[in-house]
Protein backbone atom coordinates (compact mmCIF):
# COMPACT_ATOMS: atom_id res chain seq x y z
CA UNK A 1 0.00 0.00 0.00
CA UNK A 2 1.01 3.45 -0.68
CA UNK A 3 2.83 5.20 2.02
CA UNK A 4 0.04 8.47 1.57
CA UNK A 5 -2.78 6.09 1.89
CA UNK A 6 -2.05 4.37 5.05
CA UNK A 7 -1.65 8.21 6.45
CA UNK A 8 -5.26 8.88 5.62
CA UNK A 9 -6.98 5.97 6.99
CA UNK A 10 -4.82 6.53 9.85
CA UNK A 11 -6.00 9.96 10.07
CA UNK A 12 -9.78 8.92 9.14
CA UNK A 13 -9.72 6.33 12.04
CA UNK A 14 -8.16 8.47 14.77
CA UNK A 15 -11.39 11.26 13.38
CA UNK A 16 -13.87 8.42 14.10
CA UNK A 17 -12.69 7.25 17.23
CA UNK A 18 -13.07 10.92 18.29
CA UNK A 19 -16.13 10.94 17.10
CA UNK A 20 -17.10 8.42 18.46
CA UNK A 21 -16.27 9.49 22.05
CA UNK A 22 -17.95 12.71 21.27
CA UNK A 23 -21.22 11.08 20.56
CA UNK A 24 -21.59 9.07 23.33
CA UNK A 25 -20.74 11.93 25.40
CA UNK A 26 -23.90 13.88 23.98
CA UNK A 27 -25.96 10.90 24.28
CA UNK A 28 -24.93 11.03 28.13
CA UNK A 29 -25.74 14.82 27.98
CA UNK A 30 -28.90 14.70 26.45
CA UNK A 31 -29.82 11.34 29.18
CA UNK A 32 -29.05 13.31 32.13
CA UNK A 33 -30.94 16.47 30.36
CA UNK A 34 -33.76 13.77 29.72
CA UNK A 35 -34.02 12.73 33.52
CA UNK A 36 -34.07 16.21 34.88
CA UNK A 37 -36.84 17.08 32.76
CA UNK A 38 -38.74 14.15 33.91
CA UNK A 39 -38.04 15.40 37.61
CA UNK A 40 -39.29 18.94 36.66
CA UNK A 41 -42.50 17.47 35.28
CA UNK A 42 -42.86 15.17 38.07
CA UNK A 43 -42.89 18.12 40.19
CA UNK A 44 -45.71 20.14 38.40
CA UNK A 45 -47.86 16.97 38.30
CA UNK A 46 -47.51 16.49 41.90
CA UNK A 47 -48.78 20.03 42.80
CA UNK A 48 -51.19 19.52 40.18
CA UNK A 49 -52.41 16.49 42.09
CA UNK A 50 -53.02 18.32 45.36
CA UNK A 51 -55.34 20.60 43.87
CA UNK A 52 -58.82 18.89 43.65
CA UNK A 53 -57.95 18.25 47.33
CA UNK A 54 -57.40 22.01 48.39
CA UNK A 55 -60.14 22.94 46.12
CA UNK A 56 -62.73 20.62 47.87
CA UNK A 57 -61.38 21.58 51.52
CA UNK A 58 -61.81 25.50 50.68
CA UNK A 59 -65.16 24.82 48.82
CA UNK A 60 -65.95 22.71 52.33
CA UNK A 61 -65.65 26.17 54.49
CA UNK A 62 -66.36 29.10 51.62
CA UNK A 63 -68.58 27.73 49.12
CA UNK A 64 -69.65 30.95 47.83
CA UNK A 65 -66.20 31.97 46.65
CA UNK A 66 -66.76 29.99 42.93
CA UNK A 67 -64.98 32.25 40.62
CA UNK A 68 -61.82 32.02 42.24
CA UNK A 69 -62.76 27.76 42.34
CA UNK A 70 -63.26 27.87 39.04
CA UNK A 71 -60.44 29.53 38.13
CA UNK A 72 -57.55 27.13 39.39
CA UNK A 73 -59.49 23.98 38.13
CA UNK A 74 -59.93 25.22 34.74
CA UNK A 75 -55.54 26.35 34.93
CA UNK A 76 -55.09 23.19 35.97
CA UNK A 77 -56.57 21.31 33.37
CA UNK A 78 -54.61 23.48 30.71
CA UNK A 79 -51.44 23.12 32.42
CA UNK A 80 -52.40 19.23 32.59
CA UNK A 81 -52.58 19.29 28.61
CA UNK A 82 -49.35 21.42 27.90
CA UNK A 83 -46.91 18.52 28.32
CA UNK A 84 -43.79 18.28 26.57
CA UNK A 85 -41.30 15.58 25.16
CA UNK A 86 -38.05 15.91 26.20
CA UNK A 87 -37.14 16.31 22.34
CA UNK A 88 -39.56 19.39 21.77
CA UNK A 89 -37.83 21.23 24.66
CA UNK A 90 -37.19 24.45 21.98
CA UNK A 91 -37.94 28.01 23.31
CA UNK A 92 -41.23 28.09 21.77
CA UNK A 93 -42.89 24.96 23.54
CA UNK A 94 -41.00 26.06 26.69
CA UNK A 95 -42.85 29.67 26.73
CA UNK A 96 -46.13 27.91 26.48
CA UNK A 97 -45.48 25.24 29.26
CA UNK A 98 -43.79 28.15 31.60
CA UNK A 99 -47.24 30.08 31.00
CA UNK A 100 -49.71 27.26 32.25
CA UNK A 101 -48.00 26.70 34.59
CA UNK A 102 -48.17 30.27 35.73
CA UNK A 103 -51.89 30.31 35.49
CA UNK A 104 -51.59 27.43 37.85
CA UNK A 105 -49.58 29.45 40.20
CA UNK A 106 -51.09 32.97 40.11
CA UNK A 107 -54.68 30.68 40.70
CA UNK A 108 -53.23 29.33 43.71
CA UNK A 109 -52.35 32.23 45.08
CA UNK A 110 -55.54 33.74 45.02
CA UNK A 111 -57.35 31.17 46.01
CA UNK A 112 -55.08 30.79 49.22
CA UNK A 113 -55.59 34.90 49.45
CA UNK A 114 -59.51 34.08 49.45
CA UNK A 115 -59.14 31.47 52.15
CA UNK A 116 -57.64 34.04 55.01
CA UNK A 117 -61.12 35.67 54.74
CA UNK A 118 -62.36 32.10 56.68
CA UNK A 119 -60.72 31.54 60.34
CA UNK A 120 -62.08 28.29 60.56
CA UNK A 121 -60.45 27.26 57.21
CA UNK A 122 -57.49 28.28 58.55
CA UNK A 123 -57.60 26.53 61.24
CA UNK A 124 -58.69 23.44 59.90
CA UNK A 125 -55.87 20.69 60.61
CA UNK A 126 -56.33 19.56 56.94
CA UNK A 127 -56.26 22.72 55.58
CA UNK A 128 -52.92 23.24 57.34
CA UNK A 129 -51.64 19.91 56.08
CA UNK A 130 -52.72 20.64 52.77
CA UNK A 131 -50.67 23.84 52.77
CA UNK A 132 -47.76 22.06 54.25
CA UNK A 133 -48.02 20.09 51.03
CA UNK A 134 -47.91 22.76 48.96
CA UNK A 135 -45.06 24.60 50.68
CA UNK A 136 -43.38 21.07 49.80
CA UNK A 137 -44.42 20.87 46.58
CA UNK A 138 -42.84 24.36 45.71
CA UNK A 139 -40.03 24.10 46.83
CA UNK A 140 -39.53 20.95 44.84
CA UNK A 141 -40.46 22.20 41.57
CA UNK A 142 -37.74 25.22 42.27
CA UNK A 143 -35.06 23.25 43.13
CA UNK A 144 -36.40 20.65 39.93
CA UNK A 145 -35.85 23.74 38.01
CA UNK A 146 -32.49 24.93 39.13
CA UNK A 147 -30.93 21.52 38.93
CA UNK A 148 -32.67 21.20 35.26
CA UNK A 149 -30.87 24.71 34.08
CA UNK A 150 -28.17 23.34 35.07
CA UNK A 151 -28.49 20.02 33.09
CA UNK A 152 -29.26 22.06 30.36
CA UNK A 153 -26.71 24.52 30.24
CA UNK A 154 -23.93 22.03 30.57
CA UNK A 155 -25.60 19.95 27.94
CA UNK A 156 -25.79 23.25 25.35
CA UNK A 157 -22.10 24.14 25.96
CA UNK A 158 -21.48 20.49 25.22
CA UNK A 159 -23.76 20.85 21.74
CA UNK A 160 -22.68 23.86 20.61
CA UNK A 161 -18.95 24.29 21.06
CA UNK A 162 -16.55 23.53 18.37
CA UNK A 163 -15.84 21.05 16.91
CA UNK A 164 -18.36 19.06 18.42
CA UNK A 165 -21.01 20.99 17.04
CA UNK A 166 -20.27 19.35 13.91
CA UNK A 167 -20.99 16.52 15.32
CA UNK A 168 -23.71 17.33 17.11
CA UNK A 169 -25.57 18.51 13.56
CA UNK A 170 -24.39 15.21 12.01
CA UNK A 171 -26.61 13.21 14.55
CA UNK A 172 -29.50 15.65 15.55
CA UNK A 173 -28.31 17.12 18.70
CA UNK A 174 -30.30 20.67 19.06
CA UNK A 175 -29.92 23.37 21.76
CA UNK A 176 -32.48 22.96 24.35
CA UNK A 177 -34.43 25.78 26.07
CA UNK A 178 -33.73 26.71 29.79
CA UNK A 179 -36.24 27.95 32.25
CA UNK A 180 -36.77 31.51 32.57
CA UNK A 181 -37.50 33.53 35.51
CA UNK A 182 -41.10 35.04 35.09
CA UNK A 183 -41.31 38.22 34.91
CA UNK A 184 -42.79 39.65 37.96
CA UNK A 185 -42.21 36.42 39.68
CA UNK A 186 -43.34 35.51 43.25
CA UNK A 187 -42.02 32.66 44.63
CA UNK A 188 -44.52 30.26 46.63
CA UNK A 189 -47.70 31.88 47.55
CA UNK A 190 -46.98 32.99 51.15
CA UNK A 191 -49.13 30.65 53.27
CA UNK A 192 -48.58 32.34 56.79
CA UNK A 193 -50.93 33.15 58.94
CA UNK B 1 -17.80 58.50 76.33
CA UNK B 2 -16.31 55.86 77.81
CA UNK B 3 -19.69 53.86 78.10
CA UNK B 4 -20.37 54.68 74.62
CA UNK B 5 -17.23 52.72 73.51
CA UNK B 6 -17.43 50.18 75.80
CA UNK B 7 -21.31 49.32 74.74
CA UNK B 8 -19.72 49.42 71.18
CA UNK B 9 -16.98 47.05 71.03
CA UNK B 10 -19.16 44.82 72.96
CA UNK B 11 -21.86 44.61 70.30
CA UNK B 12 -18.93 44.36 67.68
CA UNK B 13 -17.25 41.21 70.09
CA UNK B 14 -21.01 39.96 69.87
CA UNK B 15 -21.47 40.40 66.01
CA UNK B 16 -18.42 39.14 65.56
CA UNK B 17 -18.89 36.33 67.48
CA UNK B 18 -21.83 34.62 65.77
CA UNK B 19 -20.61 32.41 63.26
CA UNK B 20 -22.58 32.64 60.06
CA UNK B 21 -22.68 29.47 58.46
CA UNK B 22 -23.05 27.54 54.84
CA UNK B 23 -22.63 24.66 53.37
CA UNK B 24 -19.22 25.36 52.64
CA UNK B 25 -17.81 26.29 56.12
CA UNK B 26 -19.74 23.62 58.12
CA UNK B 27 -17.37 21.62 59.96
CA UNK B 28 -18.69 18.36 59.00
CA UNK B 29 -15.42 15.99 59.68
CA UNK B 30 -15.40 12.65 57.45
CA UNK B 31 -14.16 10.89 60.57
CA UNK B 32 -15.55 12.70 63.09
CA UNK B 33 -19.13 11.60 61.38
CA UNK B 34 -18.79 8.19 61.96
CA UNK B 35 -19.14 8.12 65.77
CA UNK B 36 -21.83 11.14 65.91
CA UNK B 37 -24.27 12.72 63.32
CA UNK B 38 -24.72 15.89 65.66
CA UNK B 39 -22.81 19.12 64.08
CA UNK B 40 -23.08 21.59 67.39
CA UNK B 41 -20.07 24.07 66.61
CA UNK B 42 -21.39 26.88 68.90
CA UNK B 43 -22.16 24.68 71.90
CA UNK B 44 -25.82 24.71 71.18
CA UNK B 45 -26.48 21.23 72.61
CA UNK B 46 -25.37 19.41 75.75
CA UNK B 47 -23.80 16.38 75.14
CA UNK B 48 -25.95 14.76 77.29
CA UNK B 49 -28.51 15.48 74.00
CA UNK B 50 -25.95 14.78 71.71
CA UNK B 51 -25.62 11.00 73.09
CA UNK B 52 -29.11 10.51 73.42
CA UNK B 53 -29.59 11.32 69.58
CA UNK B 54 -26.54 9.94 68.31
CA UNK B 55 -27.93 6.76 70.14
CA UNK B 56 -31.50 7.01 68.06
CA UNK B 57 -29.89 7.39 65.07
CA UNK B 58 -27.51 4.42 65.42
CA UNK B 59 -30.33 2.55 66.42
CA UNK B 60 -32.17 3.97 63.59
CA UNK B 61 -29.30 3.21 60.67
CA UNK B 62 -28.94 -0.08 61.75
CA UNK B 63 -32.44 -1.28 61.39
CA UNK B 64 -33.76 0.63 58.17
CA UNK B 65 -30.62 2.20 56.87
CA UNK B 66 -32.14 5.84 57.15
CA UNK B 67 -29.03 7.81 57.80
CA UNK B 68 -29.50 11.82 59.56
CA UNK B 69 -27.77 14.98 60.36
CA UNK B 70 -28.56 16.92 63.15
CA UNK B 71 -27.10 20.84 62.97
CA UNK B 72 -27.06 23.49 65.54
CA UNK B 73 -25.68 26.16 64.87
CA UNK B 74 -26.42 30.22 65.43
CA UNK B 75 -26.60 31.72 61.64
CA UNK B 76 -27.02 30.77 58.23
CA UNK B 77 -25.94 32.64 55.60
CA UNK B 78 -28.38 34.29 53.80
CA UNK B 79 -30.71 33.45 56.75
CA UNK B 80 -32.54 30.59 53.57
CA UNK B 81 -32.89 27.24 56.09
CA UNK B 82 -34.38 25.47 53.27
CA UNK B 83 -31.79 25.90 51.03
CA UNK B 84 -28.86 25.49 53.77
CA UNK B 85 -30.49 22.53 54.63
CA UNK B 86 -31.05 21.01 50.98
CA UNK B 87 -27.12 22.14 50.02
CA UNK B 88 -25.84 20.35 53.07
CA UNK B 89 -27.85 17.07 52.29
CA UNK B 90 -26.72 17.15 48.63
CA UNK B 91 -23.25 18.26 49.28
CA UNK B 92 -22.60 15.36 51.66
CA UNK B 93 -24.94 12.59 50.19
CA UNK B 94 -26.92 11.79 53.28
CA UNK B 95 -28.83 8.17 52.57
CA UNK B 96 -27.77 5.02 51.51
CA UNK B 97 -28.71 3.80 47.78
CA UNK B 98 -32.35 4.81 48.46
CA UNK B 99 -31.36 8.40 49.09
CA UNK B 100 -33.07 7.10 52.30
CA UNK B 101 -32.00 10.26 54.97
CA UNK B 102 -33.11 13.50 56.68
CA UNK B 103 -31.41 16.63 57.67
CA UNK B 104 -32.67 18.78 60.57
CA UNK B 105 -31.37 22.17 61.02
CA UNK B 106 -31.89 24.35 63.86
CA UNK B 107 -30.85 28.37 63.98
CA UNK B 108 -31.14 29.71 66.64
CA UNK B 109 -30.23 33.46 65.93
CA UNK B 110 -32.01 33.27 63.10
CA UNK B 111 -34.75 31.35 64.87
CA UNK B 112 -35.11 29.16 61.97
CA UNK B 113 -35.49 25.47 61.53
CA UNK B 114 -35.64 23.55 58.75
CA UNK B 115 -35.95 19.69 57.69
CA UNK B 116 -35.17 17.92 54.74
CA UNK B 117 -36.10 14.49 53.65
CA UNK B 118 -34.31 12.52 51.13
CA UNK B 119 -35.85 11.57 47.80
CA UNK B 120 -36.37 7.38 49.32
CA UNK B 121 -37.90 8.93 52.39
CA UNK B 122 -40.84 10.89 50.82
CA UNK B 123 -43.67 8.42 51.31
CA UNK B 124 -42.57 8.01 54.66
CA UNK B 125 -42.33 11.12 55.85
CA UNK B 126 -44.62 13.32 53.83
CA UNK B 127 -44.50 17.12 53.84
CA UNK B 128 -47.35 17.66 56.19
CA UNK B 129 -45.86 15.03 58.71
CA UNK B 130 -42.90 16.93 58.66
CA UNK B 131 -44.89 20.09 59.28
CA UNK B 132 -47.13 18.40 61.78
CA UNK B 133 -43.92 17.06 63.88
CA UNK B 134 -42.32 20.75 63.84
CA UNK B 135 -45.92 22.52 65.29
CA UNK B 136 -46.41 19.71 68.01
CA UNK B 137 -42.83 18.84 68.80
CA UNK B 138 -40.59 21.36 67.65
CA UNK B 139 -41.77 24.70 67.72
CA UNK B 140 -43.17 24.95 71.65
CA UNK B 141 -39.89 23.98 73.19
CA UNK B 142 -38.10 26.02 70.51
CA UNK B 143 -40.36 29.29 72.09
CA UNK B 144 -39.39 28.78 75.41
CA UNK B 145 -35.74 28.65 74.17
CA UNK B 146 -35.24 25.20 75.41
CA UNK B 147 -32.83 23.63 72.14
CA UNK B 148 -31.69 20.61 73.40
CA UNK B 149 -35.06 19.14 74.57
CA UNK B 150 -36.69 20.46 71.20
CA UNK B 151 -34.21 18.53 69.41
CA UNK B 152 -33.88 15.28 70.91
CA UNK B 153 -37.56 15.31 70.74
CA UNK B 154 -37.95 15.83 67.38
CA UNK B 155 -35.46 13.28 66.17
CA UNK B 156 -37.46 10.62 68.40
CA UNK B 157 -40.53 11.54 66.67
CA UNK B 158 -38.80 11.27 63.43
CA UNK B 159 -37.12 8.17 64.13
CA UNK B 160 -40.82 6.37 65.54
CA UNK B 161 -42.62 7.31 62.35
CA UNK B 162 -39.65 6.09 59.76
CA UNK B 163 -39.52 2.96 62.17
CA UNK B 164 -43.11 2.64 62.16
CA UNK B 165 -42.55 1.98 58.10
CA UNK B 166 -42.55 -1.79 57.89
CA UNK B 167 -40.82 -1.46 54.17
CA UNK B 168 -37.87 0.68 54.85
CA UNK B 169 -37.27 -2.38 57.19
CA UNK B 170 -37.72 -4.59 54.58
CA UNK B 171 -35.77 -2.68 51.87
CA UNK B 172 -32.89 -1.68 53.45
CA UNK B 173 -32.11 -2.79 57.28
CA UNK B 174 -30.91 -5.97 58.87
CA UNK B 175 -32.76 -7.83 61.29
CA UNK B 176 -32.37 -6.18 64.81
CA UNK B 177 -29.31 -4.57 63.53
CA UNK B 178 -27.44 -7.37 63.46
CA UNK B 179 -24.70 -9.17 60.61
CA UNK B 180 -27.64 -11.26 58.65
CA UNK B 181 -24.45 -13.42 57.90
CA UNK B 182 -23.56 -13.98 61.21
CA UNK B 183 -24.32 -17.66 61.51
CA UNK B 184 -21.46 -17.69 58.26
CA UNK B 185 -18.89 -16.20 60.39
CA UNK B 186 -19.01 -18.42 63.27
CA UNK B 187 -18.81 -21.75 61.20
CA UNK B 188 -15.86 -20.22 59.28
CA UNK B 189 -14.41 -19.01 62.34
CA UNK B 190 -14.29 -22.94 63.46
CA UNK B 191 -13.95 -24.65 60.68
CA UNK B 192 -11.98 -22.35 58.64
CA UNK B 193 -8.72 -22.23 60.89
CA UNK B 194 -8.92 -26.33 61.28
CA UNK B 195 -9.50 -26.96 57.28
CA UNK B 196 -5.98 -24.69 57.11
CA UNK B 197 -4.06 -26.84 59.48
CA UNK B 198 -5.33 -30.21 58.38
CA UNK B 199 -4.76 -29.15 54.90
CA UNK B 200 -1.15 -28.19 56.14
CA UNK B 201 -0.44 -31.51 57.87
CA UNK B 202 -1.64 -33.34 54.74
CA UNK B 203 1.28 -31.36 52.81
CA UNK B 204 4.04 -32.11 55.08
CA UNK B 205 3.32 -35.75 55.21
CA UNK B 206 3.21 -35.92 51.43
CA UNK B 207 6.86 -34.20 51.16
CA UNK B 208 8.03 -36.53 53.64
CA UNK B 209 7.21 -39.24 51.19
CA UNK B 210 9.13 -37.90 48.37
CA UNK B 211 12.15 -39.80 46.70
CA UNK B 212 14.92 -38.07 45.83
CA UNK B 213 16.04 -39.74 43.47
CA UNK B 214 12.55 -40.64 41.11
CA UNK B 215 10.88 -37.80 42.40
CA UNK B 216 7.66 -39.98 42.78
CA UNK B 217 5.99 -40.06 46.62
CA UNK B 218 6.72 -43.75 47.34
CA UNK B 219 8.77 -43.66 50.23
CA UNK B 220 8.06 -45.24 53.20
CA UNK B 221 9.62 -45.55 56.96
CA UNK B 222 11.02 -49.55 57.56
CA UNK B 223 12.85 -48.90 60.41
CA UNK B 224 13.01 -46.38 63.36
CA UNK B 225 16.51 -46.08 65.89
CA UNK B 226 16.25 -44.46 69.02
CA UNK B 227 19.25 -42.75 70.56
CA UNK B 228 19.14 -41.32 74.30
CA UNK B 229 22.00 -38.47 73.68
CA UNK B 230 21.30 -37.16 77.46
CA UNK B 231 18.55 -36.79 80.03
CA UNK B 232 16.11 -34.40 77.62
CA UNK B 233 17.44 -35.11 74.27
CA UNK B 234 16.16 -38.12 71.78
CA UNK B 235 17.30 -38.66 68.24
CA UNK B 236 15.26 -40.60 66.02
CA UNK B 237 17.21 -42.32 63.32
CA UNK B 238 14.74 -43.28 60.62
CA UNK B 239 15.55 -45.42 57.27
CA UNK B 240 13.23 -44.81 54.34
CA UNK B 241 13.32 -47.18 51.31
CA UNK B 242 11.46 -45.80 47.71
CA UNK B 243 9.05 -48.39 46.62
CA UNK B 244 9.26 -47.10 43.26
CA UNK B 245 12.77 -47.09 42.76
CA UNK B 246 14.67 -48.52 45.64
CA UNK B 247 15.88 -45.86 46.56
CA UNK B 248 17.13 -45.98 50.45
CA UNK B 249 17.57 -42.63 52.76
CA UNK B 250 18.39 -42.07 56.38
CA UNK B 251 16.74 -39.43 58.06
CA UNK B 252 17.70 -38.19 61.56
CA UNK B 253 15.69 -35.97 63.90
CA UNK B 254 16.31 -34.80 67.52
CA UNK B 255 13.80 -33.78 70.29
CA UNK B 256 13.30 -32.03 73.40
CA UNK B 257 11.41 -34.48 75.54
CA UNK B 258 9.08 -33.12 77.85
CA UNK B 259 7.58 -30.97 74.47
CA UNK B 260 6.54 -33.55 72.32
CA UNK B 261 4.50 -31.44 70.20
CA UNK B 262 6.86 -29.32 68.95
CA UNK B 263 5.36 -25.64 70.47
CA UNK B 264 2.05 -26.02 68.14
CA UNK B 265 -0.13 -25.28 70.86
CA UNK B 266 -1.42 -22.42 69.73
CA UNK B 267 -2.68 -23.66 66.49
CA UNK B 268 -6.17 -22.87 67.51
CA UNK B 269 -6.16 -20.33 69.43
CA UNK B 270 -7.23 -16.78 69.22
CA UNK B 271 -8.45 -14.57 66.56
CA UNK B 272 -12.32 -15.71 66.26
CA UNK B 273 -13.90 -12.76 63.96
CA UNK B 274 -16.29 -10.76 65.90
CA UNK B 275 -19.57 -11.90 66.32
CA UNK B 276 -21.19 -8.73 65.75
CA UNK B 277 -25.22 -8.94 67.61
CA UNK B 278 -27.15 -6.37 69.62
CA UNK B 279 -24.86 -4.92 72.20
CA UNK B 280 -22.22 -3.15 70.80
CA UNK B 281 -23.69 -1.71 67.53
CA UNK B 282 -20.68 0.08 66.15
CA UNK B 283 -20.36 3.22 64.80
CA UNK B 284 -22.13 5.12 61.78
CA UNK B 285 -21.50 4.25 58.16
CA UNK B 286 -20.31 6.50 55.09
CA UNK B 287 -22.75 8.74 53.78
CA UNK B 288 -24.45 6.55 50.77
CA UNK B 289 -24.68 9.45 48.12
CA UNK B 290 -28.69 9.88 48.88
CA UNK B 291 -30.10 13.03 46.66
CA UNK B 292 -33.39 15.00 47.79
CA UNK B 293 -35.57 17.09 46.10
CA UNK B 294 -36.12 19.00 48.50
CA UNK B 295 -39.20 17.40 50.40
CA UNK B 296 -39.59 18.14 53.75
CA UNK B 297 -40.41 21.37 56.20
CA UNK B 298 -39.06 24.77 57.10
CA UNK B 299 -40.21 27.52 59.26
CA UNK B 300 -39.46 30.11 62.22
CA UNK B 301 -40.21 30.66 65.34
Amino acid sequence: MKRSNLIIIAVIAVLAVWGVSKYNGMVNADETVSKAWANVEAQYQRRADLIPNLVATVKGYAEHEKSTFEAVTEARAKATQVSLNVEDLNEENMQKFQEAQAQVSSALARLLAVSENYPELKASEQFTELQAQLEGTENRINTARTEYNKEVKDYNVTVRSFPNNLIAGMFGFERRAEFKAEAGAEKAPKVEF
Amino acid sequence: MNRIITLFLLTFSLVAHAKVYSPDNLPVDRVAITYSRVINPDGILNRETISAIDTVLLRLEKTTGVQALIIAITNIEGDDPFQFTLDVFNKYGIGGKGSTGFVLTLATDDRSYSLITGEGLEGTLPDAICRRIQNRVMVPRLKEGDWNSAMLNTVVTVAQYVEGDETLREAYGTEDGEDPYEWLWAIAGIFGPAVLVIALLLYIERRKKKCKKCGKHKMKKVKTETQNLNARTVRYTETWVCSACGNVETRQHTHFIDNDFNGSGGAFGGGMPRMGGGRSMGSFGGFGGGHSFGGGSSGRF
